[in-house]
């Protein structure tokens, strides 16, 4: 504090005129300082009223708002201390006792009003927040349980807890807020029955159109390669093909889009080759070349991961977008796919899967880079008149690449070109990367697949050794999907319903693939494979289907599916289904014996079929007679059209048993296999194959015997004798039947012609048409029929 | 360097005042060959009269401006209506002073005259000498431009210095240089030789304020826009803003300068004078460049105190590694601390004075005021020091 003066002052023990003015001047100037320092004290203490109004002020309105939070808040809201006493709550918790419930224990509040089972959870939820709010592992802030109560309707509630803490952190209290979720809860369970009924829609939707797609499409293919057609028409197929291709490619979008928007598209994590995907990807491309001048590189980086973690299906959607826009806006020059990735990104188990597609095509100028996600939005309208596209492909690209926590990014000039570059963050397997000979073959890829690619010719494999069972409701997708079939020389079975497959497994029938449709009237695709399955049988089963939501083919795959090929059927696609699970399944030799036999033309003919097989011709002799007798018991049984006599019955199985030794005896397994069938199912009285098959049957057994009866025993009339008007008639009825996909009729007929006589090339005609019905082959038996009547005019 | 300080309260009789402070330095202080002294003076007393007596007893420039709220420092802490004199001498070291005529008309014209007639005294006494450190003392006016011209003069020594003060009247205010006075001229002291000067400040940047917002309208001590709207528009939100258009020293701004070229980013205080409210301008105690952040501070006594006493815990911590870094040994503290502080401390106004009690050690021979301003660098740059002018700030130096 203020020193005194020391001893070297003037001696004020003598005062003096000076010194009492000095002692005066002294005191004026202590007086001085101290009206300054009241002055600056009063300053000081007004401000501080100044403050402690201001604060009172602002504590006056703190308060009013928390009443006003207090008496609004639509809530439960409770402040609890540590023992769980309310300390405060909200006037929505209070109104429904009538007692004030400040300072009373929670717990039994709670009881009353929630009922046993939430409050013995909200319990043990506040005892576990004492314990544990301060433990930084555990989010003490996302507490939440639901409760019904109420006596005439259900009410939920999502309860969450919190801890109250002091200004030192320390925890006084925890908070309560319950939340009434009764409305949200009814909201939430008719917005997800009225999304599934729009996802139903979809799923119908996607499949009425598909379907009779499937038919313009599929007729499309199969007619243009026809070669007796003329050019014209073959270009206004041409036209028409590529016509409903580019309207399945909008519909697709709009699809995938819908499915994207309404949050419904899920990525499928799963192991994939990066090889492959790239492989695929570039060559799925390829065709769009066409015929501009456009040389296509692709690089990929040795180093890549040889297999990542990641939605294939859906990086290769997002590769193709990209690159078939490089295809389409560029004219001329180059486009270029580079491959890499980034291995120190993140950590070990993250990589960053990086393509760049660069093409030197039409270039955009900035404005149009930021309007190129728009949806519906196409680049350049004017200059692309031509172009195909939605204007979706991008907008789906850019979701996508989201949906992966990707990122893109676009360079581009006005008639420079444009580069596109995806950052797509990707699982690691292990370290194995793909190495220089992989990268070296893929950089390959370019010359070889451009030759290959230009033409957009599939090279069909001839597949003698092979069977398929087709199944589907709609007469139509069968004969469509038989005609794509055809060229490969497969042995084809067909059945019009999920029942149907699953009988003609039950009966012994094994084929190397069963495309089986998804949607089926009583029972669909999914429950007639998994019946199958149940059955044991292991071989492939593709899905056929014209759903093609997003998402639909991973549902396939999980359902005991082997592979999905969506509806219209892409003749890559299937060639490629074909080539995996016929083909690649054989001995080497099988396949190369084949393509030799097609090479020769020898393609029609198989090890089994009776009709070139060298059969000894007493041992063919005896065959012929029993085979007669066994036709005439059959065809008596088979002529009543009812199995449900016992006697019969028996005599049928112990014919058709007899047949079918006989038949393998001497080497006739396609036939033989058929009669073990019918001698399944007259065991089991599974009358209905009985009836619809018996007739086929005794048709291609008749013709077999005709084909290994020498030509001394053939009953053939001369030419001019025949009762040409007669089966004129019939294979009119015939072809009619065979344009309605009617086998039986047409099976029934045959029947009828063969009990007459007819000259050696009218028998060769009908065994042809039983041959070819046994197959479903309707579209050979129509024309067969119609080269007769065309001839005979 | 030698040091010692002399006290007095006789502030009526200067004869008795000279005789009692030279006594004592004489006790104290064993003269080298050259000598100066700072006396520390009342507004309300014969200031230049006791400076001419001092000057004549102890044959040295006799330098000076008066305390503010009547308040002085020593080692010994607070002292209320006291004059001090603290004396500097060495064998080793040169000093030289002047003073200026009114800086009222033309004071880059004043301020560079006063400058040259100390770089000519000291060239007199060796022709070799260059200054290593300038002390200002300054009038109630252009203390912007006073900081500024002097820099550029000394060519980026380090300025130390004050705005001599008055109680609260501006109007007392003396500067002095031995039988030289005037309430509008300034006095400049170089020194020079063997000296090593450091340096510390202690403001209230950071206290409560209320949200910093950015100038972006000024000229000179003139804020016109902040944040784009009337500068009154943002006081006026603080809650002790009343009808009154002068408020000096009322209310506290603290003004974060720009990092640019020209300064070091190190925020000073800025004093509030005066809003008009018809302008929505806002006058301040001394320059408030554009694109400074400002912010509305208000403290109470222990923000004050707390300030100073890190200020002075730095500025120790600073001088002992100095010291063992160099070799050097400081034997002199020079404070000065804002007057505007000394009303924030209310009834804790020893406060201060306590603190350097308590931490500066009796080695250190030191003095101070309470000025209506501070001078004193804040950083270096490129070798040359960032001398700032301060509000509300504790400022030390030591050589």
């Amino acid at each position: 504090m203020e020193n005194q003066p020391n001893d070297m002052q003037y001696n004020r023990e003598e005062p003096s005129l000076q010194s009492v003015q000095s002692e005066l001047n002294a005191l004026k100037r202590k007086y001085t300082r101290l009206e300054k320092e009241n002055a600056n004290i009063t300053h000081l203490y007004k401000q501080a009223a100044a403050l402690r109004d201001f604060n009172e002020k602002e504590k006056e309105t703190q308060m009013r708002y928390n009443q006003m939070l207090r008496d609004n808040s639509p809530d439960e809201i409770f402040l609890l201390d540590t023992e769980f006493n309310i300390l405060l709550c909200t006037s929505n918790a209070r109104k429904d006792y009538d007692r004030d419930i400040t300072g009373v224990p929670f717990l039994p509040v709670s009881n009353e009003k929630f009922g046993d089972d939430f409050t013995r959870e909200a319990e043990v939820l506040l005892n576990k927040l004492l314990v544990d709010y301060k433990n930084p592992l555990v989010d003490t802030n996302i507490y939440e349980l639901h409760a019904e109560t109420g006596r005439e309707k259900k009410l939920f509630y999502s309860v969450k807890i919190t801890p109250a803490l002091d200004k030192t952190g320390e925890l006084f209290g925890v908070v309560v807020l319950v939340h009434d979720n009764t409305e949200m809860h009814n909201a939430n369970v008719q917005a997800e029955a009225a999304n599934k009924a729009k996802s139903a829609f979809l799923s119908t939707m996607s499949h009425e159109i598909r379907t009779p797609m499937n038919a313009i499409l599929g007729i499309t293919e199969i007619q243009l390669q026809n070669d007796l057609l003329g050019q014209d028409v073959k270009e206004a197929l041409g036209k028409i093909y590529s016509s409903g291709d580019m309207l399945l490619g909008i519909i697709n979008d709009i699809l995938d889009l819908s499915k994207i928007e309404s949050g419904k598209l899920e990525l499928i994590i799963g192991k994939y080759e990066t090889a492959s995907l790239v492989s695929d990807t570039a060559q799925l491309n390829m065709m769009r070349i066409g015929s501009k001048p456009i040389e296509f590189e692709l690089f990929i980086d040795e180093n890549m991961p040889a297999f990542l973690l990641g939605d294939e299906l859906r990086v290769k959607q997002i590769l193709n977008n990209i690159l078939s826009n490089a295809f389409k806006y560029t004219a001329e020059g180059t486009v270029k796919l580079s491959v890499s990735s980034d291995n120190t990104a993140e950590n070990n188990e993250k990589t960053r899967f990086i393509a760049s597609v660069s093409d030197t095509g039409q270039g955009m100028s900035k404005e149009q880079v930021e309007k190129l996600f728009d949806e519906y939005s196409r680049f350049n309208m004017e200059a692309n008149r031509t172009t195909e596209g939605t204007g979706l492909g991008m907008s789906i690209t850019r979701n996508l690449i989201r949906l992966m926590n990707g990122e893109i990014f676009i360079e581009s000039e006005p008639g420079k070109g444009s580069t596109f570059t995806v950052h797509l963050p990707q699982g690691k397997i292990d370290n194995q990367v793909l190495g220089a000979e992989i990268a070296e073959n893929l950089h390959q890829f370019r010359t070889s697949s451009m030759a290959k690619m230009k033409g957009i010719v599939i090279t069909r494999e001839p597949m003698p050794y092979g069977s398929v069972l087709i199944v589907d409701d709609v007469e139509t997708n069968i004969y469509v999907a038989k005609g794509l079939m055809s060229p490969y020389g497969l042995k084809i079975d067909s059945a019009v319903s999920g029942f149907a497959a699953i009988e003609k497994i039950r009966n012994g029938n094994v084929y190397d693939v069963i495309f089986m449709d998804h949607m089926m009237p009583k029972m669909d695709g999914v429950e007639a494979t998994s019946k199958i399955r149940e059955m044991g049988y292991t071989n492939p089963i593709v899905a056929l289907t014209a759903n093609a939501v997003a998402g639909q083919a991973e549902i396939f795959l999980a359902n005991g599916f082997d592979d999905f090929i969506s509806k219209p059927i892409d003749v890559r696609q299937l060639n490629t289904v074909l080539n995996k699970q016929v083909r690649d399944r054989q001995p080497p030799e099988v396949i190369e014996a084949a393509r030799q036999r097609a090479e020769t033309g020898d393609d029609e003919q198989t090890a089994d079929n009776g009709s070139r097989l060298n059969i000894d011709p007493q041992f063919a002799e005896i065959f012929a007679r029993d085979a007669a007798k066994a036709i005439a018991t059959l065809e008596a049984i088979a002529v009543k059209n009812d199995y449900t006599n016992e006697d019969d019955l028996r005599t049928y199985i112990i014919n058709v048993h007899g047949m079918k030794s006989a038949l393998a005896n001497i080497g006739k397994m396609d036939l033989s296999a058929v009669a073990l069938k019918l001698e399944a199912a007259g065991r089991e009285k599974n009358l209905d194959m009985l009836i619809s098959e018996t007739p086929a049957f005794l048709n291609s057994l008749r013709a077999f015997v005709e084909e290994i009866t020498p030509r001394k025993t053939e009953t053939a009339i001369d030419a001019a004798a025949e009762d040409t008007e007669f089966l004129r008639e019939k294979l009119l009825v015939i072809k009619t039947a065979c344009e309605e996909y009617d086998s039986n009729t047409a099976d029934n007929v045959i029947a009828e012609l063969r009990k007459k006589s007819w000259s050696q090339p009218t028998n060769e005609l009908l065994t042809k048409i039983s041959e070819n019905l046994l197959y479903s082959n309707f579209d050979e038996v129509i024309k067969a029929a119609e080269d007769y009547l065309e001839k005979d005019k | 360097m030698k040091s010692a300080t002399a006290i007095s309260y006789e502030l009526d009789n200067t004869a008795i005042a000279a005789k009692e402070l030279t006594t004592q330095i004489r006790d104290k202080l064993t003269f080298g060959k050259n000598t100066v002294a700072i006396l520390h003076g009342q507004p309300d007393m014969e200031i230049g009269e006791l400076a001419a007596a001092v000057s004549r007893e102890l044959d040295c420039h006799v330098i000076g401006g008066t305390t503010a709220a009547g308040a002085m420092l020593t080692n010994e802490g607070y002292h209320e209506l006291a004059v001090i004199l603290h004396v500097f001498s060495d064998d080793d070291c040169l000093f030289s002073a002047a003073i200026s005529g009114s800086m009222a008309n033309d004071p880059v014209k004043e301020i560079t005259n006063t400058y040259q007639k100390a770089y000519g005294e000291l060239k007199n006494q060796d022709t070799a000498a260059e200054p290593k450190m300038v002390i200002c003392v300054a009038p109630l006016m252009a203390a912007d431009i006073l900081v500024a011209t002097v820099s550029e003069l000394c060519g980026g020594l380090p300025v130390f210095g004050y705005i001599a003060g008055d109680d609260f009247e501006f109007s007392k205010q003396q500067i002095y240089l031995d039988g030289e006075v005037g309430g509008e001229r300034m006095a400049i002291l170089l020194l020079s030789g063997d000296i090593h000067p450091i340096f510390q400040t202690a403001n209230l940047a950071g206290k409560k304020s209320l949200e910093k917002k950015l100038v972006t309208k000024a000229h000179d001590n003139i804020i016109c826009e902040i944040d784009g709207k009337p500068a009154y528009e943002y006081i006026k939100e603080f809650p002790f803003i009343d009808d009154q258009t002068t408020v000096l020293f009322n209310y506290q701004f603290f003004v974060e300068m720009p990092g640019d070229e020209d300064n070091d980013g190190i925020p000073v205080s800025r004093a509030l004078s005066a809003y008009d409210k018809e302008t929505g301008e806002i006058t301040c105690f001394a320059n408030v460049p554009e694109n400074s952040y400002i912010g509305l501070l208000y403290c109470v006594g222990s923000d004050v105190s707390n300030t100073a006493e890190a200020g002075l815990k730095d500025f120790l911590a600073k001088a002992n590694a100095a010291e063992a870094k160099s070799g050097y040994k400081y034997t002199t503290v020079l404070i000065i601390t804002c007057s505007l502080r000394n009303m924030f401390l209310a009834d804790m106004k020893d406060a201060e004075g306590n603190h350097i009690k308590d931490l500066i050690p009796q080695s250190l021979i030191l003095s101070g005021l309470h000025g209506f301003g501070e001078i004193a660098p804040t950083s270096v740059r490129d070798g040359k020091a960032v001398n700032r002018f301060h509000n509300a700030t504790f400022t030390i130096c030591a050589f």
